[in-house]
């Protein structure tokens, strides 16, 4: 299971090559990081469905994916919308090769068993919290 | 700055003299350290007030025994680097015995206290020592790379200087998000009927989410809710609209309550408040300062004080007595965490307005979440904040060569002294001059966890089986007139509030590190505006 730290700065590590080419300024890299570490609240709000409903579920990503689309016919900034997307899909990746996630139970009703990739996800932690130091320099 | 006579290098005389000197700060360093309310800055100050006069005094004494007049400013900045790394390593004592802490130390007044409340004061010491010697050992050490990377990159702090505000914001909610619920998950009844009639289970009833459940027994008041009584126990009711003392039978559904949100709610309102008071201390005018200024003026002290110092004082002055102290310390600084603490020392000092105790609330969220037990991850907690509190006066040496400004106290008025020397414009003579200073701040460090130990054993000793309420009413008054004498009304007037709001992290049952909100909500109001804004909304300049 990653800690609130791992989830964020994986999330921002996602988010700045995006902003990069989007021409955004890279310090919006915190808004995703923010929201892919708060995601875990619902494991405080609501213990029994947060798979089912609430932010780790599969209807709060379909929820923040629609978003740049609901973004484009409103004249918002597309690429702004995007980020909750990368953040929410960043954490989910995380939860699900970590193990913490079973999509073969839950979400998607089909067994992948070889999800469970605990070796990356450590490695995920490890090597984004340096990378989150040198993509700020960069 | 005289070189050897190859022309490279320093000469000897002028190390020997930066080690003389760097014994004398420590000892001042050590008076300021130990001394509760009284900071190492304020100890730079005098120097510097007092700096044309004493650069003439220590410039004509070296001119009398044939060394250059001209290293009397290099000498008075390596008094103040040894005073200042001395008084990183000490402060952590009176934050343990006393419980007075200084900004970099605040974090660590309630771990340190508990420890020597269960008799293991000089573990705390001894983790403190440990974690400041490998805080300045591998700031030390690393500070002359970092010299080199930042004269290949210039503009390396000015890069990340736009990523502070997120850091800050980041670094606040990982202390939320950390904030875990003690409290254990509570049954509770949701009623669906009630009757009369009397139910006579055979044993204990085991409580199933989802199970119904009939129980006959007293329905009662509790607090603003209402609960049954029966002889096995007492279960809250939810949904029961009778009256309550009546013996009734009620019927429904067992319900499970963990309320984990509750400590996060409750570490969010502390953070708030405490910013509350912080934002009012830097940014406020001090009420009732026409009356009684005091003699210093700065609020952080009766700040940091009452959230930090009073609320455990009081906790201890009815308390069960100071225990027998082990006088050799049983457990050593952690390796890890301490050096955790360095690479969060090295951010508080490159990146300006970040704090030592924002640095440490970063360092602390890296690895949080892992399981161990209380003692262990107090141990590590204390090591990491004091390496935090003393890499980040070491990496400010180099912060202050490379960019020329100085985030502290001490800093500043090195800066001010080292000005229009040739130590300061000239590159060369400068990294002989950096060399020095890391050479003040070794001789420091080693001295100053002796220093540590010293003290450490010494007050333990004689701190073993006293009684704490006359010593914590006696902390509390002195602590009262200090903050009178040093901050007069305004300063009293702050203490008081910081007071109420530090009782409130351990009467709900959260982290005390949730109060750093008095420096990083500051912060995170400067980095937006939002501080103009408010002080406009409040009729402020």
């Amino acid at each position: 299971m990653s800690a609130p730290i791992f989830h964020a700065s994986f999330a921002f590590v996602l988010s700045v090559p995006f902003l990069r080419l989007s021409g955004l300024p890279t310090e919006m890299a915190f808004f995703p990081a923010i929201l892919s570490m708060i995601m875990d609240l619902d494991a405080s709000i609501a213990p029994s469905e947060r798979y089912e409903s609430a932010f780790h579920s599969l209807w709060a990503l379909l929820a923040v994916m629609a978003l740049p689309l609901a973004a484009s016919m409103l004249s918002f900034d597309t690429c702004i919308a995007f980020l909750p997307a990368i953040a929410v899909l960043a954490h989910l990746f995380q939860d699900i090769i970590s193990g913490e996630l079973d999509i073969g139970d839950s979400l998607y009703g089909i067994g992948m068993a070889w999800t469970f990739m605990p070796r990356l996800s450590r490695a995920l932690d490890v090597v984004s919290l340096p990378l989150v130091l040198v993509l700020m320099l960069l | 700055m005289p070189r050897a006579p190859d022309g490279h290098g320093v000469q000897i005389e002028t190390v020997l003299l930066v080690i003389d000197i760097s014994l004398l700060g420590a000892a001042l360093g050590a008076f300021t350290g130990i001394t509760p309310g009284i900071h190492v800055n304020t100890l730079a100050m005098g120097v510097l007030m007092a700096y044309p006069l004493l650069g003439s005094l220590i410039g004509s004494l070296l001119g009398t025994i044939g060394i250059d007049p001209g290293l009397a400013p290099l000498l008075l900045a390596c008094l103040l680097i040894s005073a200042s790394v001395v008084h990183s390593f000490l402060d952590f004592i009176p934050s343990v015995f006393f419980g007075a802490p200084e900004e970099s130390e605040s974090l660590s007044v309630l771990p340190g206290h508990r420890l020597l409340l269960s008799g293991r004061g000089m573990d705390a010491i001894s983790c403190a020592a440990g974690g400041s010697l490998i805080g300045a050992m591998a700031a030390i050490f690393a500070s002359l790379p970092l010299i080199l990377a930042m004269a290949m990159f210039p503009d390396m702090v000015d890069r990340i200087d736009p990523f502070i505000p997120g850091l800050l914001l980041s670094a606040t909610s990982l202390l939320l998000m950390s904030q875990r619920d003690l409290k254990e998950a509570e049954w509770y009844i949701r009623v669906r009927r009630t009757s009369f009639g009397r139910i006579v289970l055979a044993g204990q009833p085991v409580p199933v989410d989802g199970r119904d459940v009939a129980l006959t027994g007293m329905v009662q008041k509790r607090g603003l809710g209402r609960v049954i009584t029966t002889h096995t126990g007492e279960w809250r009711l939810k949904g029961y609209h009778g009256q309550a003392d009546l013996q009734v039978t009620v019927e429904g559904v067992w319900k499970i309550r963990r309320a984990r949100w509750r400590s996060k709610a409750f570490a969010l309102l502390a953070f708030l408040l405490s910013g509350w008071i912080g934002f009012a201390v830097m940014e406020g005018r001090p009420f009732g300062a026409e009356l009684f200024a005091g003699f210093d003026g700065n609020l952080l002290f009766p700040m940091l004080t009452g959230l930090f110092a009073i609320p455990s004082l009081i906790e201890s002055s009815s308390g069960a007595g100071i225990p027998e102290q082990e006088i050799e310390p049983r457990t050593d600084a952690d390796m890890s965490s301490s050096l955790k603490g360095v690479g969060a020392g090295l951010f508080a000092a490159w990146v300006p307005g970040v704090t030592s105790t924002a640095g440490t609330v970063l360092g602390m969220s890296v690895g949080a979440g892992r399981e161990e037990d209380t003692d262990t991850s107090t141990e590590r907690f204390i090591s990491m904040s004091a390496s935090v509190g003393t890499a980040a006066p070491v990496f400010g040496i180099a912060a202050l060569t490379m960019t020329g400004s100085g985030g502290t106290g001490v800093l500043v008025a090195i800066d001010d002294m080292m000005t229009g020397t040739d130590m300061s414009s000239d590159a060369g003579v400068r990294m002989g001059v950096v060399a020095l200073f890391l050479l003040s701040a070794l001789v420091a460090s080693v001295l100053g966890y002796m220093l540590t130990m010293w003290c450490g054993k010494l007050l333990a000793s004689k701190l073993s089986n006293t009684d704490p309420s006359s010593s914590s009413k006696a902390i509390f008054v002195f602590e009262v007139v200090l903050v009178l004498m040093l901050t007069g009304i305004p300063g009293l007037l702050v203490l008081a509030a910081s007071t109420v709001v530090g009782m409130l992290p351990p009467a709900v049952g959260v982290s005390r590190v949730s109060l750093t909100g008095c420096l990083i909500f500051p912060l995170l109001l400067s980095y937006s505006g939002g501080d103009l804004i408010i002080s406009a909304l409040l009729g402020g300049a």
